[in-house]
C-alpha cells in the first residue's frame, strides 16, 4: 500500500490524538489546545475551581438538518423545489471552504427531499455530496459498502435518511481525527444555514404560523453553538471568506439575541423498563413579523453567497 | 537509511493499529444507536481523565425522542453522563440507572441542555477517549 504524504500525515495526526488520549495527554494536535487542556487539568485539581473541561472542539452540538426538514413536513408546508440548491453546481465549488459549506447545503436539501418523499430527486443530491466529500479528501465516508446500501435502498426513504446521517457522522469523525475540524464545522454550518433558509422561505402563513415561528426562534441556541464551533479558527486560517462568514453569522445571532425565550422547568418522568425519560420542561418564544423578515433576508443573502 | 525505513514501517503499522482501535471504539458506541434512530451527524469526542468532567451544549427539539449513547473504551459503563437544563436543573443521571451506556429522552418542548460526562468512579479506567453519540426520531 502506498500512502500519499497528506494521507500519511492524516494517519499521524489521528494516531497522535488517539495515542495522546490513551497516554493521558489531552490534545487535538495543536499546541494551543494542549496548553489549554493542561491548564484546565491543573485547574481541576484545585477544589475551588471548576472541574469542567472545555476544549475548543466538538463540545457544541448543532441539530441535524435532516431532522429540521422533517419538521417542515409535519407542519404541512408545501414542498418547494425551487428552494433547493442546484445539485449540478457542485463542480463550481473549487475551494475547501465552499466545498465544505455546500456539502452541508446538499445534505440539508437531501433531508428536505427525503422528508417530502421526493425520492427521484435524491440521487442527484447523494451524488453531489459524494462528489464534494471526495474533493475534500474525506476517506471512508463513501466506501463501497455504503454506496451499495444506497443503491439497494434508493426507494426506501427511511433507509436513505439513515444512510445519509451515517455518512455525515463518518465524515465528521474522519475530519476531527484528521485535525480538520474547521472543515467539519463548515459542513455543519452549511447544513444549518440551508435549513434556516428553507424554514424562513417555506411560506409563513395559515394555521401553522405560530409553530413555524417557534421553530425559527429555536434556532437561537444552535446558532450560538455553531458560532462556538467556528470561532476557534477565526483569523487563524488566513481565509477572509471564513472570517467574513463567521462575522455574518454573528450579525444574525445579534437578531436572535433579541428574542426572549421563556423557560419553565417541570419534573421529568422516567420509565426504567423502557429506559426512557420524558422531559416535560417548556420553552416559549415569539417573533414579530418584522424580525422574521429581517432573519429571512439575512439568511437568504448568506445562503446565496454560499451557493454562488 | 535502513533504520529509518524500518522505523517508518513500524510507525505505519502502529498507526494502522491505533486507527483500527479508534474505529472500534466508534463502532462499539454506535451499536447503541439502532437504525430506528437517525444520527445527528456528529461524533462528540474528547479525552477524559479521572475526576474531570467534559461538557457538551445541546439543543433538543420538542416532539422528538432522542437516544444518547456514551462510551469510553469498549466496555459499557465506563463513562457516566448527566443531563441538565440551562438553569442546571438535573434531568437525568446515568449513575441512578446502573451506569446505563445509553438512554432515551422524549422532549415535549424544545429545551437547551448541557450534558456532562465523566469516567465512572467504579471503573478502573483512569483516562480514556470518550465518545458521545446522539440519534433522534421525530
Amino acid at each position: 500500500m502506498i500512502l500519499s504524504a497528506k494521507k500519511y500525515c492524516g494517519y499521524l495526526l489521528a494516531t497522535g490524538i488517539f495515542l495522546s488520549a490513551c497516554a493521558g495527554n489531552a490534545g487535538g494536535g495543536k499546541k494551543t489546545d494542549v496548553d489549554t487542556s493542561k491548564k484546565e487539568q491543573t485547574a481541576q485539581l484545585d477544589p475551588n475551581k471548576s472541574a469542567i473541561v472545555k476544549i475548543n472542539n466538538r463540545l457544541f452540538s448543532v441539530p441535524s438538518p435532516l431532522q429540521l426538514a422533517g419538521f417542515l413536513k409535519e407542519l404541512n408546508l408545501p414542498f418547494k423545489k425551487e428552494l433547493l440548491s442546484d445539485a449540478s453546481a457542485r463542480q463550481n465549488y473549487t475551494t475547501s471552504f465552499k466545498q465544505a459549506l455546500n456539502t452541508g447545503v446538499y445534505g440539508a436539501d437531501l433531508g428536505y427531499i427525503n422528508a417530502y418523499d421526493q425520492l427521484p430527486e435524491a440521487a442527484a443530491y447523494f451524488s453531489a455530496v459524494r462528489f464534494l466529500t471526495s474533493e475534500l479528501g474525506i476517506l471512508n465516508s463513501f466506501n463501497e459498502e455504503t454506496i451499495s446500501r444506497i443503491e439497494k435502498n434508493s426507494g426506501d426513504k427511511d433507509s436513505l435518511l439513515y444512510i445519509a446521517s451515517l455518512i455525515y457522522r463518518e465524515s465528521d469523525y474522519y475530519l476531527t481525527n484528521s485535525d480538520r475540524n474547521e472543515i467539519g464545522a463548515l459542513i455543519i454550518a452549511g447544513g444549518w444555514a440551508e435549513s434556516l433558509y428553507l424554514m424562513t422561505n417555506a411560506g409563513i402563513s395559515g394555521g401553522n404560523t405560530k409553530k413555524l415561528c417557534e421553530l425559527i426562534c429555536e434556532q437561537k441556541y444552535p446558532l450560538n453553538n455553531l458560532i462556538e464551533l467556528l470561532r476557534p479558527y477565526y483569523g487563524k486560517l488566513g481565509n477572509v471568506n471564513y472570517d467574513t462568514f463567521l462575522e455574518n453569522l454573528s450579525d444574525l445571532a445579534g437578531i436572535f439575541d433579541e428574542i426572549n425565550v421563556k423557560y419553565t422547568f417541570r419534573d421529568t418522568k422516567t420509565d426504567e423498563n423502557k429506559r426512557l425519560t420524558v422531559i416535560n420542561s417548556e420553552s416559549n418564544a415569539a417573533l414579530e413579523d418584522a424580525q422574521i423578515e429581517v432573519i429571512r433576508t439575512k439568511i437568504t443573502k448568506l445562503r446565496n453567497e454560499i451557493i454562488q | 537509511m535502513k533504520i529509518l525505513l524500518i522505523s517508518v514501517i513500524l510507525s505505519f503499522f502502529t498507526i494502522l493499529k491505533a486507527e483500527a482501535q479508534a474505529d472500534t471504539l466508534l463502532k462499539f458506541c454506535a451499536a447503541h444507536i439502532p437504525s430506528s434512530y437517525i444520527s445527528d451527524g456528529q461524533v462528540y469526542q474528547t479525552p477524559v481523565f479521572e475526576g474531570e468532567t467534559a461538557e457538551f451544549a445541546l439543543t433538543f427539539y420538542g416532539g422528538s425522542t432522542y437516544r444518547i449513547a456514551a462510551c469510553a473504551g469498549v466496555e459499557d459503563g465506563n463513562l457516566t453522563f448527566s443531563l441538565y437544563d440551562k438553569d442546571r436543573n438535573e434531568l437525568f443521571c446515568s449513575t441512578d440507572h446502573n451506569n446505563a451506556p445509553f438512554w432515551d429522552f422524549k422532549f415535549t418542548s424544545t429545551v437547551e441542555c448541557y450534558l456532562e460526562a465523566q469516567l465512572s468512579t467504579e471503573s478502573t479506567v483512569k483516562s480514556a477517549f470518550a465518545i458521545i453519540l446522539i440519534g433522534f426520531k421525530n
